[in-house]
């Protein structure tokens, strides 16, 4: 036999050989040792990744990949989430922060099924809700109120709540509001209309009401048109020369507009009105379930912090160091 | 001119001019699609994710990655389950109550509302499963996906079966083939062309679903990235990236533009809906060209 022909009967032999194990048995065998291997390595890393963390000191994260913070939730919150979570990266390299909206009602329930990381709400969680998921821990991070504007030229300080409601919906201007020809609102959903449409009591306006876009648009729109009227947020209002933010009365008692009413209406529980319509303002909250780990404190010490207030004034609410 | 001369004109303009609505919709849509985009439309737009341009919008990469990834692995692993399913409906089982109560089954899932098997998605796969998918992920949102588009390739499976000629199957038994022999050289490669239209049309399904996919895959601004890291609590103690990490979808930025609309242009959104037309129409056209070889008859 020559050499070509015995390294041919090798190569064939070692052929022939794999054959002799059924498929089935080879199959079974590499989905046992894939499993053992990718058990050994997840736990070898695991054992590493601790090691490196207890000497740098990181508390209770065991692993890198819990530098990743999920935030979904109420969309009023939403931008100044994004606002945070890009300025707080910027800062913290490594770690990565994803905002996603859903509304308040979906950041309270997914807090509570553990499923995000930090809920977001432009409300405190609801007695039942509170039931369901009694985990369930709430930061109040900044507060935000509504208020109602008129162009500068009309000389209106206050008007009622039957009026406005008579404007928005109606068309019609009665009272204080006799003035008034153009009424302004926004053109796109938004959590600041929603407010607004709570403390009217309605939600569908007149086809008269022209609608804007953003708490920016409305604003510019009420300082260009004569009698007009609309609602911003109140940080937006607070910039302005060109336009008054009138005065309330709801039930029967005037509510002026001023920081110090609408900081001391948000210092409240937020159930009743004590200096500012209660419906017109609203807290913003971050959720954890259970205490939060030490990622996620970082995080919303750093939304709490006096350094962190710009990006509430951006987006005209509160942040929460001028609330508390 | 007489009556029956004049009906049969009659629906002929008829037939016509719907057509011409028809195509006209198509081409308004587009057009108009197209017009809107052209201001954020730019090799920037759609290769910079989300997550490098500062505040929201301002790049799909993220969006066109993950979309990319849902529809096509999810066509992927619906694909053979819905021919196996044709298959074995078709040739192997025996015809009778059970045959049809399956393929009535099979209609309720079809006619299932995305939302439905999105809370189903949530609950069971983001939820329950949170050790294995890893919660929001690309994993969930592709096994809902591959449910939702597994009744559209099955019963375009089935259809193709059906026109297979039997003389051909047939000729094939009388030269000694095999049962498993016909089915895989002669049955399947002449139905070849109907599972194509059926993997079409689920691209399309999976790629433009957007109730299931921020049920289950959730949104996210940054690229998906390729990494296996630790972590507890996870199934083998670490996490699979991008299978278990949070997924972007195109759908779902076209949303966020209508959603926020005074912080992303709108621009952007129909940017993003014009490259999602873009990109089903060419994984149609890929698919074609990949698989038209293969096919007999």
């Amino acid at each position: 036999m020559n050499i070509g022909t015995i390294i041919k009967n090798l190569f064939t032999g070692m052929w022939e050989d794999t054959r002799a194990v059924s498929p089935i048995v080879a199959t079974l065998v590499l989905v046992v040792v894939a499993i053992t291997g990718a058990a050994a390595v997840g736990t070898i890393m695991g054992t590493f990744s601790s090691d490196v963390s207890d000497q740098s000191n990181t508390g209770e994260l065991t692993s890198a990949s819990s530098t990743e913070i999920l935030i979904a939730g109420s969309t009023t919150v939403q931008p100044v989430s994004e606002l945070l979570a890009e300025a707080y990266m910027d800062e913290h390299q490594g770690v990565k922060i994803t905002v996603q909206g859903g509304g308040s009602g979906a950041g309270v329930s997914s807090t509570g099924l553990d499923i995000v990381d930090i809920g977001a709400a432009s409300r405190d969680p609801k007695s039942e809700e509170t039931a369901k998921f009694p985990d369930i821990k709430t930061h109040k991070i900044g507060g935000s109120a509504v208020v109602v504007i008129v162009n500068k030229d009309t000389n209106l300080i206050n008007a009622t709540k039957d009026v406005i409601n008579d404007a928005y919906v109606n068309h019609s201007f009665g009272g204080n509001l006799s003035t008034i020809t153009k009424v302004f609102d926004r053109s796109e959903a938004s959590g600041t209309e929603e407010t607004f449409c709570k403390w009217i009591g309605n939600t569908t306006f007149h086809s008269d009401v022209v609608g804007k876009s953003g708490n920016a648009g409305v604003l510019k729109a009420v300082e260009d048109t004569k009698n007009s009227i609309g609602f911003v947020d109140f940080g937006f209002a607070d910039g302005s020369d060109d336009v008054i933010a009138i005065g309330l009365i709801d039930g029967g008692k005037l509510y002026s507009v001023t920081e110090d009413n609408i900081k001391d209406q948000l210092k409240t529980d937020g159930t009743s009105t004590v200096t500012y319509p209660y419906k017109m303002a609203r807290p913003l909250n971050y959720m954890t379930n259970g205490e939060p780990n030490s990622m996620e404190q970082a995080f919303i010490t750093f939304a709490r912090s006096p350094g962190a207030a710009t990006y509430f004034e951006e987006c005209g609410y509160f942040p929460v160091t001028s609330i508390a | 001119m007489n009556k029956r001369t004049l009906e049969g004109h009659i629906f002929k303009a008829i037939s016509y001019i719907a057509a011409a609505i028809t195509l006209l919709a198509l081409v308004g849509i587009l057009g108009r699609i197209t017009l809107e985009a052209l201001p954020s439309l730019s090799l920037y737009f759609i290769i910079t994710p989300e997550s490098d341009v500062p505040g929201l919008g301002g790049g799909i990469a993220n969006a066109i990655a993950g979309t990319l990834l849902l529809s096509i692995l999810s066509t992927a692993l619906a694909t053979p389950l819905a021919v196996g399913t044709a298959v074995y409906l078709k040739r192997y089982a025996k015809p009778g109550i059970l045959v049809r109560a399956f393929g009535f089954l099979l209609d309720v899932l079809a006619g299932t509302p995305s939302i439905v098997l999105g809370i189903f998605g949530l609950l069971f796969l983001v939820y329950y499963m949170k050790f294995v998918t890893g919660g929001f992920s690309l994993i969930a949102g592709t096994i809902a996906l591959t449910i939702l588009i597994l009744p559209v390739i099955e019963r375009a499976a089935e259809g193709a079966i059906d026109t297979v000629p039997s003389e051909l199957e047939e000729a094939s038994y009388a030269l000694g083939a095999s049962k498993w022999d016909t089915v895989r050289r002669i049955t399947v490669p002449f139905a070849l062309t109907g599972i194509l239209t059926g993997m079409v049309l689920g691209i399309g399904r999976a790629a433009e679903e957007s109730a299931v996919v921020i049920l289950t895959a959730g949104y996210t601004q940054f690229m998906p990235e390729f990494k296996v890291l630790p972590r507890e609590g996870f199934l083998f103690g670490m996490k699979i990236y991008p299978f278990q990490d949070l997924t972007a979808a195109l759908p779902i930025t076209v949303y966020r533009s209508f959603e926020f609309p005074h912080l992303i242009p709108a621009s952007n959104g129909f940017a993003a809906a014009f490259v999602l037309i873009v990109i089903v129409m060419l994984i149609n056209a890929a698919t074609r060209m990949l698989l038209w070889r293969s096919r007999i008859g």
